[in-house]
């Protein structure tokens, strides 16, 4: 069977130009898809550097966690109020005493 | 493994992707319609290629592999919620690719070209596979038919037929193809 025909030619012309502009120009070489690197060094780097990290984090983790509650008992407590407060207890029953009136005298 | 085999087999995978990326690139650029997707899909069908070859997995006709992994991918794709409900047109970034060319002659390409890629659109996937084959990659009617697995006659039907086709579609829209 005949491919082209003659008449072809303007259409054949116009998808060359078309597919052409389309494909990917300069082509990626394959190290964009994987990295330089001999498999079995990928492998191991992959592997124990990855789970070095995670063992590390953990531990700064748990280290953290261990050290917040010791730095609080050791005088990160609050300050002891001034005597605005003294004898106020949470329910507030004590509160209007504990108010000082504002003086309207200049 | 020793050093030898690993360059060896790296080697052999650069190789297949010399030999068979654009293929791949073409069969993903003709169900998506979109260069960089199709790009995407290409890389991300080689990169399973070589994780199944690193877990030792051996595939006996890496082309065909390639192949139906990127049809698939590319499908996934067109499924997948972010390319149907997506925000941004796939070609919103055309009009920056190219700034060799003087803005009015860059004009006229992008306008035919949108023109080819709507007609292209309406086409089948099949004609579409036989078309960017065809010109992308300047493939003759026998490798066509030994990728995409179908007898010679048929690439050439469907080739005449995918022509016409466009022909008709050109003339709908009152585009005459550029000599």
């Amino acid at each position: 069977m005949n491919e082209h025909h003659p008449s072809d030619e303007p259409m054949d012309r116009l998808l060359s130009r078309y597919f052409q502009n389309e494909l990917p120009q300069p082509w990626p070489d394959a190290n964009a898809i994987v990295p330089v690197m001999p498999s079995s060094e990928m492998k191991s780097h992959t592997g124990l550097h990855s789970r070095v990290t995670l063992a590390a984090s953990v531990l700064i983790l748990i280290g953290l966690g261990l050290l917040l509650p010791v730095s609080s008992r050791n005088g990160n407590e609050p300050q002891s109020v001034g005597p605005l407060m003294q004898g106020a207890t949470a329910n507030g029953a004590r509160l209007l005493d504990k108010i000082v009136p504002v003086s309207t005298q200049p | 493994m020793t050093p030898n085999s690993e360059i060896r087999r790296n080697a052999d995978f650069d190789e297949l992707y010399a030999r068979y990326g654009r293929e791949v690139w073409a069969v993903a650029y003709s169900r998506r319609m979109d260069r960089d997707a199709a790009m995407d899909i290409a890389q991300e069908s080689f990169l399973r290629l070589w994780n199944e070859r690193e877990k030792g997995t051996e595939i006996l006709n890496p082309r065909g592999w390639l192949i139906r992994v990127a049809r698939n991918l590319a499908d996934d794709m067109a499924k997948s919620a972010f390319r149907r409900h997506g925000t941004t047109a796939t070609n919103a970034m055309d009009g920056y690719r190219s700034a060799a060319k003087p803005p009015d002659v860059k004009l006229l390409q992008d306008e035919t070209f949108a023109c080819v890629r709507a007609v292209m659109e309406e086409l089948s996937v099949p004609d579409r596979d036989i078309l960017t084959l065809r010109y992308a990659l300047d493939y003759d009617s026998p490798k066509i038919a030994e990728i995409l697995e179908i007898p010679v006659t048929s690439v050439h039907m469907r080739l005449s037929r995918a022509r016409k086709r466009l022909a008709e579609k050109f003339s709908e829209r009152g585009v005459e193809p550029l000599s």
